[in-house]
């Protein structure tokens, strides 16, 4: 329905013109320039995330903080609140100023992966880059600038975007670096979402269908080639279809763990969600957090929002999140540019897709790997660059076709 | 406006193609994960809810257990012979050491920085390595045990005692590790007597079920009931906050306390002189001595020796055994232990059975008797040995090549004849001997309330009694089939008490925690089995054996022990073998029979082997010892009277005149001493005890009064005895059967042993014995 109007020439051409002179008043509009709606849903989701978070967090805070149950809770609010201005400024600035930064943001994000893979650990997993006093995760500025670097690229060469080479070869190689480098920290779950995002955006963007299926065939492959042949994370496969059986042996392993130890945190999880039934416990009420779910501030807060507030309590999250993604999709079909287009639809779709993923993990629908639940889970650096990115998209709202407030 | 320009705004708007691909995009997302978790999460908070919430509150719930109190076991007079006393389990919960604090551990600096891993792992080493030091045990092992995080329940110590378990506790709490470990009150088991009546009683293992003996029979009544807490506790094992409290208390329920039979005194004289008998007869497969009261069935002492402490139930009692068994190793080793476990645990006195021999012949007598075919005047004559068919050589008496000749029923049990009892036993017939044999108890259960009574034993059924006028003849005299000690006693008490076989037993009260009678053993008569009039006839026919007869070894002044004889061969079990039991079985007093004593030697290594000799005399001992103590007073016959013993008089402060009168009033020879007119002193002292024709030293001065060394009255006749305590100026109280020809008793013990000093004068205990009766 958009296209054919958008196709129109004469009537595009005015309303172009009209929106042309309201342009520059509008970005500088804090709250009548963007699309409304999705800001409303977003505040929606950041103040429940934040509710949840405090609910989760408070007990684990007061045992392992020094009796400071607000301790997750505060730092997260700081954060929120810096995310929130930096959204807004960001929303400020007309997005394809972004253009002169895809290339060297998604260079500065490999830099920054490969510094993490060199940064000294104690477990052996590299995921963090730490700064002084600041750490966080550069795959988190890995998918935006994965994001920004397609979109930039699809934009450019839409046209060309069916041939093997422009269409395919040159901006898959940019996927499968990035996704290399995460999966060797190793970030399996991180691996997955940029893949999945990444793939996503050349399907729209016109790579043809049977290049990109074949790829996937070929992954998939080497995956069950590595799972069944090779017998990569047998234990976390073990633990995955039998968590119950894996919770019940306690003999050691090599790694020092046993099968209770692997399986400890997904069957808590299942204990938290299934303890929920219906209507759940009620706000504050869940006894998983009471320390048998660990960090349950990070990446299982969802089985905490299940067990408080049920079945009814997580379908409606998980519809506020898909009215968020619809919304961020209109935004993107309303998009005066492909550049815009597809940097909404990126964004949008990260955050469902990271949802999704976060929610088949914590019910066991997917194999535990670590991934964090967006807006939810607790993460300073995190949040504050999730904002900042939806301030990408309500800039690109602020250019679409679309009825405002 | 056909051509566009390459910059115009539709050609920069996304394409059609875009379009449609991104909706195909945000429908997969939409179906595959959305729909698929949403699904996912109605499996699992609706459909499965129930069972993951069940399973997360059995976690988010710790139950523990408060084990009940074992009753206590009594003998007959209340005096404890089991009790439990409290003691402390400690239970580690490696799942809450995460939530201890490193840095109140003694000797930690406080100021380094711990990741929680690293300061688990410092908390993990101090707990393995304190532990491991205050309870003896090992750092690998209880280091491991650490390492559980997702246990609460490591046990680390049993039956911790009250010093320990508070040293315990201070070290937990100053190293700040106490949420990690948890201390339960247990309960661990005391036999304050010791090994008294330990086969009686039996033992508790660990877990403080009964293995053996009452506490395993009686184990359900006295375990009670074990109790709960159950309380809401978080991750870490720390209580919830208090709007998620929860507890619930279930009160354990202490067990039922046991009243018994029992009598501590008596069970102590009996285990006592059976001791003394194994170890000085050498008996290789042990003893057993049983007393019974005669008229109830309530067993008053049961003693197997060599038995063992319950307290250390597991240690090898016997010296020899246990240097043996240090000689060994490998399995050699562990085969010996647990065979030389199974032997001193195990109730010979229930369990194992033997040939009674020629104590049988009692029922025997009781079965003539009872059909009247005989009389006391009934006449078999003994020619060395006796013919029966179904067996190509004559059966010989005891005595062969000598004979009995013609006896009378009475010399023919006081000689213990072989030949006579085949004849009478052929006489009886199988069918009535088999009644008898059967209503006398030997071919069931006694049905004593007591573990391990054996079921198997080799006893003769009615075809092979009537198939084989061997095998009636030999079982006429106690051989060729088996019975067991209980049997034994209690066929012995139906003889006794009127011919009542009672069901014998040894709980008589079951009591709750306050003492309240829950339930109470009733005397239960099994069957009426012979007559009163045979009963008494045959009481008095074993009563005269003993004061006079074959079995004078029992005999006790002022009791008539009336009883009989047995030395069995033991080739119904073991082919050929030349090894005996040596038995005595009899009652107290014959004319108004209250007790039963058995007395039974497994294979003596003895040059005299008879039961006569080697048994008798620990039944007399017992019988001696315990009647006093039940309140059974003797009742001396005059001859007893005259010939046995004297009450000293007090004559201190009398002249010597009317002392001297006194003395010999008494029946006592008066010396006098010093050249006073009264008498200061007097040994023996007012009221000893002192054979008649015995002097009294009568002191008319201050003088110290003279000693001497008292000499080895063993191994001598009674004329050398008394010639020796004359020359001495001692007395001498004789014990034992001294009647009749005097000089075939042979002392055996003193009460004085040799070498002490004593004063001139003193009472000294001597005891007599026959070494060779005249039966088998």
């Amino acid at each position: 329905m958009a296209s054919s109007r958008a196709a129109r020439p004469g009537s595009s051409s005015s309303a172009q013109e009209k929106n042309g002179s309201q342009l520059r008043r509008k970005f500088f509009n804090l709250a009548t320039g963007f699309d409304m709606h999705f800001f409303v849903l977003l505040m929606i989701v950041l103040i429940v995330g934040l509710a949840t978070l405090y609910s989760a967090s408070h007990v684990y805070a007061f045992n392992y903080n020094d009796g400071d149950s607000f301790f997750y809770i505060r730092k997260q609010a700081i954060f929120a609140a810096l995310g929130l201005v930096a959204m807004l400024g960001v929303s400020m600035v007309d997005y394809h100023v972004l253009h002169r930064f895809a290339l060297p943001l998604w260079l500065v994000s490999l830099g920054l992966l490969g510094a993490a893979l060199v940064m000294p650990s104690a477990t052996g997993i590299r995921r963090w880059v730490h700064f002084g006093s600041i750490s966080f995760q550069p795959s988190e500025i890995a998918k935006f600038a994965l994001v920004l670097l397609l979109a930039h690229y699809i934009s450019l060469n839409y046209k060309k975007m069916k041939k093997f080479t422009t269409g395919f070869v040159f901006p898959i190689l940019a996927v499968v670096i990035t996704c290399g480098l995460v999966v060797i920290e190793p970030h399996l779950s991180g691996t997955l979402l940029i893949a999945i995002l990444g793939f996503a955006m050349l399907f729209i963007g016109g790579t043809r269908v049977w290049y990109l299926g074949g790829t996937i065939l070929l992954g998939f492959a080497g995956v069950l080639f590595m799972v069944m042949v090779l017998g990569y994370e047998q234990d976390r496969i073990a633990v995955w279809l039998h968590p119950l059986e894996s919770f019940a042996n306690e003999i050691t392993f090599a790694d020092g763990l046993s099968g209770r130890d692997h399986a400890w945190q997904t069957v808590q999880s299942l204990y938290a969600i299934g303890s929920g039934g219906l209507l759940g416990q009620g706000p504050g009420n869940s006894r998983q957090k009471h320390l048998f779910l660990p960090e349950p501030q990070n990446d299982f807060i969802f089985s905490v929002f299940c067990e408080e507030m049920g079945l009814v309590g997580a379908v409606l999250v998980l519809v506020l999140f898909a009215l968020l993604m619809w919304r961020g999709f209109k935004i993107a079909m309303k998009a005066p540019d492909k550049f815009g287009c597809m940097l909404a639809l990126g964004l949008t779709l990260q955050i469902g897709i990271q949802v999704a993923i976060n929610v088949a993990v914590v019910s066991n629908l997917l194999p535990n790997t670590g991934i964090s639940l967006p807006f939810f889970s607790y993460g300073g650096t995190s949040i504050l660059m999730l904002m900042a990115q939806m301030g990408v998209v309500l800039s690109v709202s602020r250019q679409s076709k679309m009825e405002k407030l | 406006m056909d051509k566009q320009p390459k910059n115009t705004p539709t050609t920069r708007t996304p394409t059609r193609q875009m379009r449609v691909r991104a909706r195909i995009v945000l429908v997969m997302v939409a179906v595959l994960f959305f729909a698929a978790n949403i699904a996912k999460l109605c499996q699992l908070q609706l459909v499965e809810g129930k069972d993951w919430q069940k399973r997360a509150v059995s976690q988010q719930m710790s139950d523990t257990v408060v084990t009940a109190k074992r009753g206590p076991i009594y003998d007959a007079n209340m005096q404890p012979l089991a009790e439990s006393a409290d003691v402390w389990k400690i239970i580690m919960s490696p799942k809450n050491i995460a939530a201890c604090d490193w840095k109140r551990m003694e000797g930690v600096n406080e100021n380094q920085a711990l990741s929680n891993d690293e300061a688990v792992l410092l908390m993990r080493r101090r707990i393995a390595t304190d532990l491991s030091e205050m309870f003896g045990l090992d750092y690998d092992k209880l280091y491991q045990q650490t390492g559980k995080i997702g246990s609460q329940y490591e046990v680390i110590q049993s039956k911790v005692e009250y010093k320990e378990k508070t040293a315990f506790a201070e070290w937990a709490e100053k190293n700040g590790l106490s949420k990690a470990f948890y201390i339960i009150t247990d309960y661990k088991r005391y036999y304050p007597q010791g090994s008294l009546a330990s086969t009686i009683l039996g033992f508790t293992g660990t877990d403080n079920a009964g293995l053996e003996g009452l506490e395993a029979k009686y184990n359900s009544v006295l375990s009670g009931t074990p109790g709960r807490i159950i309380t809401a506790q978080n991750g870490i094992g720390d209580q919830m906050p208090t709007d998620m409290e929860y507890t619930k208390v279930v009160d354990a329920l202490d067990g039922y306390g046991l009243v018994t039979t029992i009598n501590s005194t008596v069970q102590m004289y009996t285990e006592k002189y059976l001791a003394e008998a194994v170890e000085s007869t050498g008996a290789l497969h042990r003893g057993v001595a049983i007393v019974m009261d005669v008229n109830t069935g309530a067993i008053l002492a049961m003693a197997t020796k060599g038995d063992y402490d319950p307290n250390e139930p597991f240690t090898i009692a016997d010296p020899d055994t246990k240097a043996l068994v240090a000689t060994l190793s490998g399995d050699e080793k562990s085969e010996a232990i647990y065979a030389a476990r199974q032997l001193q645990w195990r109730n010979k006195a229930i369990t194992d059975s033997y040939e009674p021999g020629s104590v049988f012949k009692v029922f025997t007598t009781a079965m003539g008797l009872e059909e009247n075919l005989i009389s006391e005047n009934t006449t078999y004559t003994c020619t060395n040995a006796y013919k029966v068919e179904g067996w190509p050589y004559p059966i010989r008496c005891h005595v062969y090549p000598n004979k009995h000749g013609a006896l009378n029923l009475p010399d023919a049990i006081s000689k213990s004849c072989n030949p006579y009892f085949m004849q009478l036993g052929l006489k009886i017939g199988a069918p009535t001997f088999f009644k008898y044999f059967n209503g006398f108890g030997f071919t069931e259960k006694t049905g004593v309330d007591m573990n391990g009574e054996q079921d198997y034993r080799i006893f003769h059924s009615l075809e092979t009694l009537q198939n084989s006028e061997a095998s009636l003849a030999t079982a006429s005299f106690g051989q060729t089939f088996q019975v067991t000690p209980i049997q034994m006693i209690t066929a012995m008490c139906a003889i006794a008490n009127g011919g009542k076989l009672m069901t014998p037993y040894v709980v008589s009260q079951v009591l709750d925690a306050e003492g309240n009678v829950i339930s109470a053993t009733q005397p239960k008569v099994k069957r009426q089995i012979i007559s009163e009039d045979t009963s008494d006839r045959i009481c008095k026919i074993l009563g005269d054996i003993v004061n006079g007869g074959g079995s004078k070894n029992a005999y006790v002044a002022g009791y008539r022990v009336a009883g009989k004889t047995g030395t069995s061969e033991k080739r119904a079990t073991v082919e050929n073998t030349e090894d005996v039991i040596a038995s005595f079985s009899g009652f107290a007093p014959a004319d108004d029979p209250q007790v039963a004593v058995l007395v039974l030697l497994d294979d003596p290594q003895t040059e005299i082997r008879y039961g006569g000799t080697l048994s008798a005399p620990v039944a007399q001992k017992i019988f001696e010892s315990i009647m006093p103590h039940l309140g059974i007073e003797p009742s001396y016959t005059e001859d007893e009277l005259n010939t046995l013993s004297r009450i000293t008089p007090d004559v201190t402060g009398q002249t010597t005149s009317v002392a001297q009168t006194k003395v010999s009033n008494a029946g006592l020879k008066a010396t006098l001493v010093g050249k006073g007119d009264k008498v200061v002193m007097q040994v023996p002292a007012a009221g000893e005890t002192i054979p008649a024709g015995g002097t009294v030293l009568l002191y008319t001065e201050q003088t110290d009064a003279e000693a001497v060394t008292v000499p080895d009255f063993t191994g001598l006749t009674i004329t050398e005895v008394n010639a020796r305590a004359s020359r001495l100026g001692l007395n001498v109280q004789m014990t034992g059967l001294v009647s009749g020809s005097a000089d075939a008793a042979i002392s055996n013990r003193q009460s004085v042993k040799e070498g002490e000093t004593v004063l001139k004068g003193t009472v000294i205990e001597v005891n007599f014995y026959y070494q060779d009766t005249e039966e088998n």
